[in-house]
C-alpha cells in the first residue's frame, strides 16, 4: 500500500515570508546618522553580502538585525518575528572582539549555543552534548573540541562559531569582516562551509570589505553608506557607478577585458566622516 | 616541639578556630566569586567596591558607638548601594566604566574617613577595617559569614552556565534573549556580598588580592573553567590557613600573611607554571620552528 505524500501548505506559505525585513531603518549615534531610510528584504538561504567603505553603517545594520540596537525609525523583522522575539539570529564575533585566553575550550564555546535551549538553572541533556558533537563534526573540528579556543588558528576559530550557530539551530547567521586576516586556504574552507549552511537552509550576512569575494562568493551585494545604494545580484550592483557613488574618489576602477569592473584598490577613509 | 604539635596548638585558642573557620570560607567564596572577576577584567572594580563600604561602616560605627556586629548591615547596605550607582552610571553611557568606578570610588571612601574621623579616637578602629581583624571575629560573625558566602555559592552555580557566557561573550546572551542586564546586576551583587564578608579576614586595603589573586594563579595552571575554579578555591584556602599560622607564629598581621602567601602562590605559578610560566616560555622553541 502506498499513499501520495500531500505536499505540505504550510512549507509553501513559508518560503514566500522572508528571512530579513528590514524597513525604513533610520540609526542615530547622537547627531551622528549611522543608518538613513535602508529598506530592504532577503530571502531564507540566501547569501549576502554588505559592502561599503569604513563606517558606512555595515556593523550598524548587522546589529539592528540582531536586535543588539533598536533603530530610531522603522523595523526589523526575521521570520516575520521582532528581532527581541526570536532565537533564529547567531552572530559571529570579531576576531578582536574576543578574548582569546579565556579558560574555555571549543567544546565549551558551542555549548554556548544551547544555552536556551537548555534553559535557567539546568544543566546540558544529552541531546544538547550529542547537537554539540553534530556541530562540531560539520565543521571538521571534533579532534580539537578540547583545545582552548586560544590554540585555533583564525580559520578554525571561525569555523568555532560557525559551530555554535549550528548548535544554537540558528536560521539566520551574521558575520562581520569574516575572512580578516584569514590565508588562502583557511578562507576556502569557510567558504565550503559557507555552502553547507546554504544546504541546511542559512541565511548568511557577511559584511566585507572585499568587493572582489563580494561579486565572486555571494547571491546578493549590498552597497551600503549609510544608505542603502544599490542591492541586487553581483553583477548588477557592483557597477562603477554605484561604488563611485559609495566609495568616493578612493576607489581606483579598472576596466578589465571582459568588461567587467576589476576593482585594484579600495582602502579608504579614516571612520568615514569624510564622503 | 614536633610537626604534629605546631599544627595543632593554634587550635587550643578559640580565638584562633573562629578566625580559621572565618578566613577559610572567606578564602573559598572570594576565590570563587574573583574567578569571574578576573575572567570579566572587572579587577578595578572589586578593588573600588571595597572601598565604598566605608561609609556605610563609618555610620554604623557612629550608631551603634564602636566596632559591633551590627556594621555587618550598613556594609553590605553601602556596597549594593556602590554597585548598582556604579552600574547604573555605565548603562547612561554618558561616562566611561573605569572613570565611573574611580569616581564613586574616591568619593565615598572619603566620606567614610570624615565620618570615622567625626568620631574622636579612631585609629585602631580604622586599623581593623583597613587591614581585618579576623583573630577578633565573635561566634555571631561566622555564622553571618558562613550563610552569606553560601548564600553567594549557591547562586553562583545556579547561574553558573549564564555567568559565563555573559562573561565570554556579551553579545551572544543578547541573542539568545537572555535576561543580560538582570544577570549583570546579581553578578554585581554577588561581587558586593563577597567583598562585606571578606572584610571580616583582611579588610578594605588587601581584600583585591583575596578576589584575584588565587584565580589569577589558577588561570596560568589549567584553561579549563571548573578546575580554574577549583584551583582558585584550594589555594583561596590555602592561603588563609597557612596566613593564619604565619600569624600565630611569627606574629605578623593575619590580614597580611593571608595575602603574602596568596602572592606567593602566584609568583609560583608564573614562574614554573607547566605550559604558560616563565620557564616554560623561555625553553620553547621560537613560533617559526615550531
Amino acid at each position: 500500500m502506498s499513499l501520495a505524500v500531500q505536499p505540505q501548505p504550510s512549507a509553501d506559505t513559508q518560503s514566500t515570508t522572508p528571512a530579513v525585513e528590514v524597513v525604513h531603518v533610520s540609526v542615530h549615534y547622537g547627531t551622528r546618522v549611522a543608518l538613513e531610510d535602508v529598506s530592504f528584504t532577503i530571502a531564507p538561504a540566501a547569501r549576502v553580502a554588505i559592502v561599503g567603505p569604513n563606517g558606512a553603517g555595515k556593523s550598524t545594520l548587522l546589529k539592528v538585525i540582531a536586535g543588539l540596537i533598536i533603530p530610531a525609525e522603522g523595523e526589523v523583522r526575521l521570520f516575520g518575528k521582532p528581532p527581541h522575539a526570536t532565537r533564529d539570529i547567531a552572530y559571529v564575533p570579531q576576531h578582536k572582539d574576543v578574548d582569546w585566553r579565556f579558560p574555555l575550550t571549543v567544546y565549551d564555546v558551542v555549548m554556548m549555543g544551547r544555552t536556551a535551549h537548555i534553559g535557567l538553572l539546568r544543566r546540558p541533556r544529552r541531546e544538547d552534548h550529542e547537537a554539540v558533537r553534530l556541530a562540531l563534526a560539520e565543521v571538521d573540528l571534533l579532534h580539537l573540541a578540547d583545545r582552548q579556543i586560544g590554540q585555533l588558528s583564525g580559520g578554525q576559530q571561525q569555523r568555532m562559531f560557525i559551530a555554535r550557530a549550528l548548535a544554537q539551530e540558528a536560521r539566520i547567521v551574521l558575520m562581520d569582516e569574516p575572512l580578516n586576516g584569514l590565508d588562502v586556504p583557511s578562507q576556502r574552507t569557510v567558504f565550503r562551509i559557507w555552502d553547507m549552511l546554504r544546504e541546511r537552509g542559512v541565511t548568511l550576512l557577511v559584511a566585507t570589505h572585499d568587493l572582489d569575494q563580494a561579486n565572486t562568493m555571494f547571491d546578493m551585494v549590498m552597497v551600503l553608506n549609510r544608505r542603502l545604494l544599490a542591492y541586487g545580484v553581483p553583477s548588477l550592483v557592483l557597477t562603477p557607478g554605484t561604488l563611485s557613488a559609495a566609495y568616493g574618489p578612493h576607489l581606483h576602477l579598472v576596466p578589465a577585458d571582459d568588461e567587467r569592473v576589476m576593482v585594484v584598490s579600495d582602502t579608504c577613509c579614516e571612520g568615514g566622516e569624510h564622503v | 616541639m614536633n610537626l604534629i604539635e605546631w599544627l595543632t596548638t593554634p587550635f587550643a585558642y578559640p580565638f584562633m578556630v573562629r578566625g580559621m573557620i572565618v578566613a577559610l570560607m572567606v578564602g573559598v567564596v572570594a576565590a570563587i566569586v574573583g574567578t569571574f572577576v578576573v575572567l570579566r577584567g572587572m579587577a578595578f572594580f572589586g578593588d573600588a567596591l571595597a572601598h565604598t563600604i566605608l561609609p556605610g561602616i563609618a555610620v554604623g560605627y557612629l550608631v551603634h558607638g564602636g566596632l559591633t556586629d551590627g556594621l555587618f548591615w550598613w556594609a553590605l547596605g553601602s556596597a549594593v548601594v556602590a554597585a548598582l550607582g556604579i552600574g547604573a552610571i555605565t548603562e547612561s553611557g554618558e561616562i566611561r566604566e573605569d572613570t565611573a568606578i574611580g569616581v564613586v570610588f574616591a568619593g565615598m571612601f572619603a566620606l567614610g574617613i570624615a565620618l570615622i574621623s567625626l568620631s574622636g579616637n579612631y585609629a585602631v578602629d580604622l586599623a581593623h577595617i583597613l587591614f581585618g581583624n579576623v583573630l577578633g571575629v565573635s561566634m555571631r560573625q561566622v555564622v553571618m559569614v558562613g550563610l552569606f558566602g553560601g548564600g553567594v555559592l549557591i547562586v553562583m552555580f545556579a547561574f553558573f552556565k549564564e555567568f559565563v557566557l555573559l562573561s565570554f561573550d556579551p553579545v551572544l546572551a543578547e541573542t539568545l534573549r537572555l535576561p543580560t542586564r538582570w544577570l549583570h546586576y546579581l553578578l554585581l551583587l554577588l561581587i558586593a556580598i563577597t567583598v562585606v564578608v571578606a572584610i571580616e579576614a583582611v579588610g578594605v586595603a588587601l581584600l583585591l588580592a583575596m578576589l584575584i589573586t588565587p584565580p589569577a594563579t589558577a588561570t596560568l595552571l589549567t584553561y579549563r573553567l571548573p578546575r580554574v575554579i577549583g584551583v582558585a578555591a584550594a589555594i583561596g584556602a590555602f592561603s588563609a590557613v597557612a596566613g593564619l599560622y604565619l600569624s600565630f607564629y611569627f606574629n605578623m598581621a593575619s590580614g597580611a600573611a593571608i595575602v603574602l602567601v596568596a602572592t606567593a602562590c602566584f609568583v609560583l605559578a608564573f614562574l614554573l607554571a607547566p605550559a604558560r610560566g616563565w620557564l616554560a616560555r623561555r625553553h620553547r622553541p621560537p613560533l617559526l620552528s615550531r
